[in-house]
C-alpha cells in the first residue's frame, strides 16, 4: 500500500493540477460547479471529462458517444489487469473499477515486481483524491487560475508515461510491440477520428506480440 | 436535469468499460493460451500508443522539433538504462525546465 502511494506521487501532482484546471474551466462553458464536482466524483476520467467540457452544450448523445470511444481503451486495460487479479472476490472487483485508470494501470503493470491489490489501492487513492480535491479547488477559485499553468504541467504527463512504457516493455518482443504501438498510434491520429488511435493501435500492436514470439523473437529479459 | 443525466450516462459508460472485463475474466486459467499471451502484450502497446502522440503531436500546432524533445529523449535513455521510475523522471523534469528557458 505504502509503495503504491509513493509510486503514484508524481502522478498526484499533475492529476491534482489538471483537476484544478478542469474545475476552473467548467463555468465558462456553462457546466455548473456541482456538475463538474459530481463528474470528478463519479466518472473519474480526465480524458472523458475534458472532452465533455469541449462538447458541453452539444447534447447528451454527442458526449456519451465520445465517452464510449475514449473509454474503450479501459476494456483492454481491464482485461489485462484481470489476468493479474485471479481469485479476487466480486465486491473487490466492483471497487477496483476505479483503479482502471491510465496512471494506476501503468504503475500496476510495470515489469519486475509483484503488484497486489494493496499497491493498486494505494495508487488509486493518490489519483482519485487529488483529482477530486483539485476539481473542488478549481470550482471554488475558478477564474483566478491562469491558463499558462497548463503548459509546463502538460509536460509531466508524457514524461511519466514514457518512463512507464519503458518499464512495461521488459522483453525484446514487448519493446518491439511498444514501438509498433507508438507508430500505429501516430498514424491513426492522422487518419482516424479523435479517440480511436489508442484502442486501435493498442489492439493491433498487442496482437503482434504472440506473432513475434512465434517468429522466434526472444521473449527474454532485456539487459538492464 | 440534463446536466445530471449527462454525468450519470458518462459515469455508467466509463464504469462499465472499466469493470466488464474484470467481472467476466474471473478465472484467467480458463482462457485460451493465445488470449492470455495476447493480453500480456497490452500494457506496452497501450501505453506507447498513449505517449507517442503526446510527445510527437504538439498541442496548439507548434513545430515538432522543439527543445522539450531533447528532454523526452534524455528521459527515455535514462529509463532504458536504469529501468527505474524516479531517476529518468527527475532527469526529464530537469531537462524540461532547462528547455523551457532555452
Amino acid at each position: 500500500m505504502k509503495r503504491g502511494l509513493l509510486d503514484a506521487l508524481p502522478f498526484s501532482i499533475y492529476v491534482g493540477a489538471l483537476g484544478i484546471i478542469f474545475g476552473a474551466s467548467a463555468r465558462p462553458v456553462g457546466m455548473s460547479g456541482l456538475t463538474a464536482s459530481l463528474m470528478s466524483l463519479l466518472v473519474f476520467s480526465g480524458s472523458a471529462q475534458f472532452v465533455a467540457l469541449g462538447l458541453w452544450g452539444q447534447g447528451l448523445w454527442t458526449i456519451v458517444l465520445s465517452t464510449v470511444l475514449l473509454s474503450s481503451r479501459f476494456l483492454l486495460m481491464s482485461a489485462s489487469m484481470a489476468m493479474r487479479l485471479s481469485g479476487t472476490p466480486l465486491w473487490q472487483r466492483a471497487l477496483l473499477g476505479f483503479s482502471v485508470s491510465d496512471e494506476a494501470y501503468a504503475l500496476f503493470t510495470t515489469e519486475g515486481a509483484v503488484r497486489g491489490i494493496p499497491y493498486l489501492t494505494g495508487a488509486t487513492v493518490m489519483l482519485y483524491g487529488p483529482w477530486l480535491i483539485g476539481t473542488l479547488i478549481g470550482v471554488a477559485v475558478g477564474p483566478l487560475v491562469p491558463l499558462t499553468w497548463q503548459q509546463p504541467l502538460m509536460g509531466l504527463f508524457p514524461l511519466t508515461f514514457a518512463v512507464l512504457t519503458v518499464l512495461t516493455a521488459g522483453t525484446r518482443s514487448k519493446a518491439l510491440v511498444a514501438v509498433a504501438g507508438a507508430v500505429l498510434s501516430l498514424a491513426f491520429v492522422a487518419c482516424l477520428p479523435k479517440g480511436w488511435n489508442v484502442p486501435a493501435a493498442g489492439l493491433l500492436a498487442s496482437a503482434l506480440g504472440p506473432v513475434l514470439e512465434r517468429a522466434g523473437v526472444a521473449a527474454k529479459e532485456v539487459q538492464a | 436535469m440534463t446536466q445530471a443525466l449527462t454525468v450519470g450516462a458518462m459515469a455508467l459508460t466509463v464504469y462499465l468499460c472499466r469493470t466488464v472485463p474484470l467481472f467476466t475474466l474471473t478465472d484467467p486459467e480458463r482462457l485460451p493460451a493465445w488470449v492470455r499471451r495476447w493480453l500480456d502484450y497490452v500494457p506496452p502497446a497501450v501505453l506507447a500508443a498513449m505517449v507517442a502522440p503526446a510527445i510527437l503531436v504538439p498541442q496548439g500546432g507548434g513545430s515538432v522539433l522543439r527543445p522539450e524533445l531533447g528532454a523526452y529523449a534524455l528521459c527515455l535513455v535514462v529509463a532504458i538504462r536504469t529501468r527505474r521510475l524516479f531517476p529518468p523522471l527527475l532527469t526529464g523534469l530537469a531537462g524540461l525546465v532547462i528547455a523551457h528557458f532555452l
